[in-house]
């Protein structure tokens, strides 16, 4: 009796044990099955563009848009939201984490359930609308990773190149594109592109040569914030927002930037540096020829090169009431060193009244030597396109005819000179009235 | 021959021979098995007559004739028995039979207090005295360790760095944040009854015993009583499976004698949602006697342990929920439930222990041990994406100020789990899908890495030891009431702390840098790596990455203790000097310190000593008064000692040893009928270093925050009753009464966590704030019945009052915010227990169950903590976070023994 009951006691035993040491917990970290994403119709952004009517709307279609994020906020500049654009248009994308896509992404969004408003003029897509701390209805951000699917990663962005004039006339919002031969209004010099320290965001007037202007912003989040903006002239790449009827330009990263070029006052607005530029202002109108280094000399007859002009002067002659029958009279720049550069450029701009013929002429030497006496060096003519019959005569809001670009490159490693030489007549009525103004030399 | 066993609340006696006239005798059994018990202690209340049963259970004590005795028979872990004699001179008198029965037959099986986690998330869980080994016979201490344990109950206030657990002579507090943590020895409760608790620092011979006492267990396998005992338990607590097994030989004729144990916990959900337990706990114990002189004893043990566990929420996501046990851990993953924080550990210690009886007054102990392994826990780490932790300030509806929004996330929570919870699959679907190239991976130039960069994980914050300990300890007993003590504990100790990625979680790679350090610094390739000696780490699972140190701490102990054991009286008197050296080791080069983060740190030293005295007064053998001095520095713990362990090397500022001074004094009474203990203590800490790491709102930054000159006092009284009723029938008391405060208004200095920048210094206004994390007041009235009958049933009341929970420092800085910290309301708890056992044909078995909480109270806040970030202009964000005593839960266990 007591053997089988402690037989029977020490059975139960190892069944236990058994099956203790077998059973298992299951701590249910087995991969789940993923359901496919779905991307439903793709259509164009400028459809989503189109399909919102002014007021916050959920989309309920089961649709898509397909593009490269040209932009996201891994520098600050946005937060917690990125900008996709595709061929026909760009979105700003709110979305409830920073990162959560990024710029060179090719993604596929589907936007049903999403929704859409705008945030004075700029259209958002984002998640459910919640109503913020000041009391205003607004889009929270959505799960990217819920709603899009990456279908390549690090491609190259292309922003559409053109100017101030036309980005402030077309609707490019959350477009990315690249002004050339910008720069930031002259007080901002010394200034910074937001208050990083306060965290302020700021809008900073760029212009062009042109005095056209548009703005841009910058975060105080930006980890570019604090850094000074450039004070030169050049290109700037950025994202189109809006801000009520001003357009904006965001840039992305200060690689963007390229805005090292002389400013426009000073010549500038081109892709180079100026090695020369003369706008001859300071002559004052009828005023003696007077700029140092350069040479303004009579080698026949009485007139010389002069001031005259309406707000800013031009260098002007004219041989009319000489009365002499050879007025030949050089205007000559000071020694140009064309060297350290691969290219170098020339243009300035003419203007004529009362013609009477094709009498000035661009030259360049290689070997005067700076004496005051000019004709006695040797000098090439200049291929450049000088005011003529045919073209408007230059009034006071201008009409001066550029030169184009004359290309000096093939006296790279040279010092030279430049001379305007007029050849006029009072007795043959060659007396054609010219000015020249803004002479410049670039180089690149 | 066998040295005399010292129970914890008596000061040792020195046995105490005269000639005398007059003696009892007779034989002690064992309940269970009729055989005699050996190394029971007899002695006359009130007198030094004493002496012990022999290996047969028998014994003589000798009396002086013509008076009345009350003889109590004792022996730890068995229950007590009195009787009372009257001798005339002369006479040798043969008692009756006396039987005792093991305590593990009543409430012994008693259990586990659930695990807790505090908000620190280096905390792992830790108390300073358990439920498992409640063995004590002190009934405040008994009630402290479990009826008190609902309400994380901390005895005299003390953090369980304060006390000291020894096993087997190996001191088994984790080193770096100097805590017991009982879950590397879970389950082997049949193992541990061999237990001696103390909670202050009276001597008990192991060690320098500190100021909250040791627990020492011993597990010699020659102490252990032969036979098999199977346990089946079964709960709703943290696990709902148990079972033990344990198989003891006894001193075997050829002098061996072996103790192998075996236990399994195991559930897929406890009483918290998700929180699955799965843990094998394995022990070995051999010894071998040589002669009387010498004994070997090599103690195996190792608890392997997996489980999800339960996190603190704040009140409105109970509210919501209307669940006081929400755990933001888990969600599901394919329909199933998956906890992402997942505690394991697997720790195996080894001891050889060499005990030498030099003589029959001296002995030596000596302990070699060597304990290494892994534990850690998992947690979600992510990039660039939203937070995923449910219950992050903005998902909540007070993170709204409309009403409509609030009413809308409201129902969010209440009716989508992938909101209220993690949403594992969510995980999944974005890391399979998240193409990424790594450019230059591991710094080679062209070295690209293209795949789905997973965003979120999990990781493994892995904190694997390497301890090395020898401890010895001496003891001689003049035979003239003198007595000395004296040891020596050496402590090599190297910790590895790490991340490892755990899961991919359908991911191909993690991208190991630094998320804060990228999002300050945006575009710096060097900042950014958190090992610039491996840049652009990609890593996979099982490879470590986030942050890599050691910690190297070594210490030498030196300590003595002299006593002196008069008839009416006792004292004790000694010391100790401890060196203490430690530094860390950075594995990576960390990029926002490059100078500073890789290598060794300064090396960090500390002499530190303690002088300790006390005694009893016996009034009479019924009132005893006994008291304990105590005064000494301790080293700082290395978990508070660098600014940021994690990245660099710096040392807190103004790093320093803390002082301690302490005072109690006990009256005892103790008679047949009535056992009772008034102890009053007054005890202070002063220089506490504390370090903290947080993102603060204020400075927009995270900082790491280190606090010095941190001054506590703790005082109050602690009283413990037993009242015999009847025969079958008794009652107990026991309250806690403390107040324990900050005396110091700490220092602080806040320095930016990604620059070492000094924000800013200032001073914590909180001197004279209570203590948080455990009841200030604590009471407990009981009644039990002990039926002649082998069965036994009894009821429990507690209250609690004066929680407060853990305050948030930055708030409590400036004025401006200033307030005090949060108390919490007083509650009352019922618990009852019931058992009844047999004996058929010499299998013994035991069942019993416990049941608490028994009115379901399920509103009871035994602690929490406000979270370190705090707005100043929204305060309601970051709201505090509540842990709450679990409602109705029971144990029920079934023990055969045979």
């Amino acid at each position: 009796m007591k053997k089988t009951y402690n037989i029977y006691i020490k059975l139960i035993t190892v069944v236990a044990f058994i099956t203790v040491m077998t059973g298992c917990v299951d701590k249910n970290d087995t991969p789940p099955d993923l359901p496919p994403f779905t991307p439903g119709t793709i259509v164009p952004i400028s459809e989503i563009h189109e399909m919102y009517g002014g007021e916050m709307m959920q989309i309920t279609d089961n649709i898509s848009i397909a593009g490269t994020i040209v932009m996201d906020d891994a520098q600050g500049n946005l937060y917690k939201e990125v900008v996709i654009q595709d061929t026909s248009s760009g979105l700003f994308i709110l979305l409830d984490t920073s990162k959560g896509l990024l710029q060179g992404d090719s993604v596929v969004i589907n936007c049903k359930g999403l929704y859409l408003d705008d945030y004075n003029g700029l259209l958002q897509l984002g998640g459910v609308p919640y109503t913020d701390l000041s009391g205003n209805k607004r889009l929270s951000g959505f799960n990217a990773d819920d709603k899009s699917k990456k279908y390549a990663i690090n491609l190259e962005t292309h922003p559409k190149v053109m100017s101030i004039e036309e980005l402030n006339a077309g609707d490019y919002q959350g477009q990315l594109v690249k002004l050339e031969h910008v720069e930031f209004i002259k007080t901002l010099i010394g200034r910074t592109y937001a208050d990083a320290e306060n965290l302020q965001a700021m809008n900073r007037p760029l212009v062009d040569c042109g005095g056209n202007t548009t703005i841009v912003r910058t975060s105080g989040y930006a980890y570019f914030a604090d850094s000074l903006l450039p004070t030169g002239n050049g290109s700037i790449i950025g994202v189109v927002s809006v801000y009520r009827d001003t357009k904006q330009l965001l840039i992305r990263h200060l690689r963007d930037v390229n805005m090292n070029y002389t400013r426009c006052e000073d010549g500038g607005g081109v892709d180079g540096d100026v090695l020369i530029f003369e706008n001859f202002n300071n002559l004052g109108r009828y005023g003696d020829f007077d700029i140092p280094g350069w040479l303004a000399v009579a080698e026949t007859g009485s007139k010389n090169w002069y001031g005259d002009g309406y707000d800013g002067t031009t260098a002007e002659i004219s041989a009319y009431n000489s009365g002499d029958d050879s007025n030949i009279a050089w205007m000559v720049t000071p020694a140009i060193e064309l060297s350290g550069y691969d290219n170098y450029i020339m243009d300035f701009l003419t203007g004529y009244k009362y013609w009477k013929g094709d009498i000035l002429d661009v030259l360049i030497s290689t070997d005067y030597n700076g004496n005051g006496e000019p004709w006695t060096a040797t000098w090439t003519k200049l291929e450049a396109r000088i005011a003529t019959e045919g073209d408007p005569t230059y009034d006071q809001t201008g009409g001066y005819i550029s030169s184009g670009e004359i290309d000096l490159s093939a006296y790279n490693g040279s010092s030279v000179y430049i001379a305007f030489r007029y050849n006029g007549s009072g007795n043959d009525g060659l007396t054609t009235k010219y000015r020249v103004d803004n002479f410049r030399v670039y180089a690149n | 021959m066998l040295k005399v066993k010292i129970l914890f609340f008596y000061l040792s006696f020195t046995i105490w021979i005269n000639a005398q006239n007059a003696s009892i005798s007779g034989i002690v059994k064992d309940l269970d098995t009729g055989n005699g018990l050996p190394d029971v202690t007899i002695q006359a209340e009130n007198t030094n007559f004493k002496t012990l049963t022999d290996e047969k259970g028998q014994y003589t004590l000798e009396l002086t004739g013509g008076e009345k005795y009350t003889i109590i028979f004792e022996l730890p872990g068995y229950t007590t028995v009195t009787r009372d004699v009257e001798l005339k001179p002369g006479e040798k008198k043969t008692m009756s039979d006396i039987t005792l029965s093991m305590l593990s037959h009543f409430q012994q099986d008693i259990p586990t207090i659930s695990f807790t986690e505090s908000g620190s998330e280096n905390a792992l869980e830790s108390q300073s005295i358990h439920g498992l080994l409640n063995s004590s016979k002190d009934v405040f201490v008994s009630t402290a360790a479990y009826t008190f344990g609902t309400a994380r109950f901390r005895i005299r206030g003390y953090d369980s760095d304060l006390s000291k657990v020894v096993l087997n002579g190996f001191i088994a507090n984790e080193e770096e944040s100097g805590r017991p943590y009982w879950s590397n020895w879970g389950g082997l409760n049949d193992v541990m009854r061999n237990t001696v608790i103390t909670t202050d620092p009276s001597p008990q011979g192991e060690i320098y015993e500190p100021l909250g006492g040791v627990t020492n267990i011993i597990t010699r396998a020659s102490e252990y009583r032969p036979g098999t005992k199977v346990v089946y338990s079964n709960s709703n607590r943290t696990y709902r499976n148990r079972l033990m097994m344990t198989y003891s030989t006894g001193l075997l004729k050829n002098n061996w004698a072996f103790t192998f144990s075996y236990s399994r916990r195991w559930s897929d959900e406890g009483y918290v949602e998700a929180t699955f337990y799965d843990a094998n706990s394995f022990f070995a114990s051999i010894e071998k006697k040589f002669g009387n002189k010498h004994s070997l004893n090599f103690t195996f043990l190792d608890a392997i342990y997996e489980r999800g566990v339960g996190g603190a929420s704040v009140q409105e996501v109970y509210d919501i929920l209307d669940d006081n046990y929400y755990n933001p851990y888990w969600g599901y993953q394919g329909g199933e439930k998956r906890n992402s924080r997942v505690r394991s550990s697997n720790k195996p210690l080894f001891t050889l222990n060499h005990l030498w009886n030099i003589s029959e007054n001296t002995t030596l102990k000596s302990t070699v041990g060597y304990w290494f392994g892994k534990s850690g826990y998992t947690a979600l780490n992510w990039q660039d994406v939203a937070d995923p932790r449910p219950d992050y300030y903005r998902y909540l509806p007070s993170y709204y100020t409309d009403p409509a929004d609030k009413e809308r996330i409201t129902e969010l929570w209440q009716t989508d789990p992938s909101y209220s919870h993690i949403n594992w699959d969510h995980f999944y679907y974005t890391n399979s899908k998240n193409l990424y190239t790594v450019e230059d991976a591991y710094g080679i130039e062209g070295n690209n890495v293209t795949g789905n960069r997973s965003k979120y994980i999990v990781e493994d914050r892995r904190n694997d030891i390497s301890q090395f300990q020898f401890n010895s300890n001496f003891e001689h007993d003049f035979n003239s009431g003198y007595q000395i003590n004296a040891g020596l504990n050496v402590d090599i100790y190297r910790g590895e702390s790490f991340n490892e990625v755990d899961d991919l979680l359908g991911g191909d790679y993690w991208f190991d840098i630094d998320k804060f350090a990228d999002r300050d610094f945006p575009g710096n390739t060097d900042v950014i790596q958190n090992d610039l000696n491996n840049p652009n780490n990609v890593v996979y699972e099982g490879d470590k990455f986030g942050h890599y140190y050691r910690s190297w701490i070594r210490n030498g102990d030196l300590w003595a203790i002299g006593k002196y054991d008069a008839d009416k009286f006792s004292l004790y008197f000694g010391g100790n000097i401890k060196y203490t050296v430690f530094w860390r080791q950075g594995m990576f080069r960390k990029g926002l310190f490059p100078d500073n983060s890789y290598g060794d740190s300064e090396k960090q030293e500390f002499t530190t000593f303690g002088i300790k005295a006390g005694g009893e007064y016996r009034i009479t053998g019924r009132h005893i008064i006994n008291t304990n001095l105590s005064y000494g520095t301790r080293p700082p713990l290395f978990r508070n000692s660098f600014v940021s362990p994690r990245t660099r090397n710096d040392v807190v500022p103004g790093l320093t040893d803390e002082t301690y001074y302490s005072a109690d004094l006990s009256y005892n009474y103790r008679s047949p009928s009535l056992t009772a203990r008034v102890t009053g203590y007054y005890t202070r800490l002063n220089d506490q270093v504390h370090n903290m790491n947080f993102y603060h709102e204020d400075l927009n930054t995270f900082v790491n925050y280190s606090m010095t000159g941190i001054d506590k006092e703790y005082k109050g009284f602690e009283i413990g009753a037993s009242y015999k009723l009847t025969a079958t029938i008794s009652a107990n008391m026991a309250a806690g009464i403390g107040r324990y405060l900050y005396k110091s208004d700490p220092k602080v200095i806040i320095t930016q966590d990604n620059n070492q920048q000094v924000l800013e210094t200032g001073e914590v206004y909180a001197y004279n704030f209570r203590l948080p994390g455990t009841p200030l007041t604590a009471v407990s009235l009981g009644l039990k019945y002990n039926s002649p009958k082998y069965w036994w049933v009894g009821v429990n009341g507690s209250y609690f009052d004066d929680i407060y929970i853990d305050f948030n420092p930055v708030p409590r800085s400036t004025y401006l915010y200033w307030s005090e910290p949060q108390k919490q309301d007083g509650a009352f708890i019922l618990d009852a227990f019931i058992g009844k056992s047999w004996r058929i044909h010499g299998t013994y078995i035991s069942l019993s169950g416990n049941f608490s909480n028994i009115t379901n109270n399920t509103d009871f806040v035994t602690g929490g903590y406000e979270q370190l970030r705090f707005n100043p202009l929204r305060q309601d964000l970051h709201q505090p976070k509540y842990y709450y005593a679990y409602g109705f839960n029971y144990f029920v266990n079934l023990s055969v023994s045979f």
